[in-house]
């Protein structure tokens, strides 16, 4: 099923990310990225209210990171979006006639 | 979405293929991650061979400590911690250093001969180390598998 939140080119790309971690650092999803942090903190922030990531900060010493984690239901939603992307390269893939059903999904 | 049809879509999967290509490139352990763990696991195998069985729960409380500080540290260090073995073959290699690590203990703790144990011990340390490395060696390649042959 197509999901628009996570669609977004970054947001695809972080929720890739943290879909085969356990939980990543800010940093360097940041990095992977090549994104600014001010764009990170943007997308986490879009797919945290969505309650598709959760964000924590823990407390210890020295400085303060923020860890990111896919939750179950952000698991869920990038799986049916990437089941979705699949399904419409297949499609585009075989040509007319050969659908699998992405193409009304939408 | 479907104003960009498929071409889009196509992007967005090269782009996750892409994304997946670079965490695998981020799992490495460092150097001394596998020795380490080598080093706590036959410390208990050993202590199962001593005559002295009170070494069993501290042996066992040091190996539990150290693994949690080892996963702290490459955690710490790498920016990210595993989820899991993700494929077959990640699965099963992990399976197997289980069996060598129960077997060297089960081995040193039924014999309770020093010998044996110091034996069983050397070939916990290798195993960890060689099935460590192939494991984190399998992990990468099945994350950086392509995402269309993932489900």
């Amino acid at each position: 099923m197509f999901d628009e939140i996570v669609h977004a080119p970054n947001r695809l790309r972080i929720c890739a990310f943290l879909a085969v971690v356990r939980e990543a650092e800010f940093g360097t999803l940041r990095d992977e990225l090549g994104v600014a942090d001010s764009v990170m903190s943007k997308h986490l922030k879009v797919l945290a209210d969505a309650g598709y990531v959760k964000v924590t900060k823990p407390r210890g010493s020295g400085r303060v990171r923020t860890w990111a984690a896919l939750t179950r239901a952000g698991r869920k939603a990038y799986e049916d979006h990437l089941w979705y992307l699949q399904a419409l390269a297949a499609d585009a893939a075989r040509g007319p006639g050969g659908s699998t059903g992405a193409n009304s999904g939408g | 979405m479907e104003s960009n049809g498929a071409d889009d879509a196509r992007a967005s999967l090269d782009a996750v293929a892409a994304t997946r290509a670079g965490v695998a490139g981020r799992i490495a352990a460092p150097w001394w991650y596998h020795l380490v763990l080598g080093l706590l696991v036959a410390q208990h195998v050993l202590a199962q061979g001593l005559e002295n069985a009170n070494w069993t729960l501290p042996s066992m409380g040091l190996l539990l400590a150290g693994c949690l500080v080892l996963t702290l540290a490459y955690r710490r260090l790498a920016g990210l911690s595993t989820a899991k073995a993700q494929g077959t073959r990640s699965r099963n290699v992990l399976t197997l250093l289980g069996l060598v690590a129960l077997a060297c203990v089960a081995s040193a703790s039924l014999t309770g001969s020093a010998a044996v144990s110091w034996v069983a011990a050397g070939v916990v340390l290798l195993a960890t180390i060689v099935l460590g490395r192939l494991f984190e060696a399998a992990l990468r390649r099945e994350i950086a598998a392509d995402p269309d042959h993932s489900f």
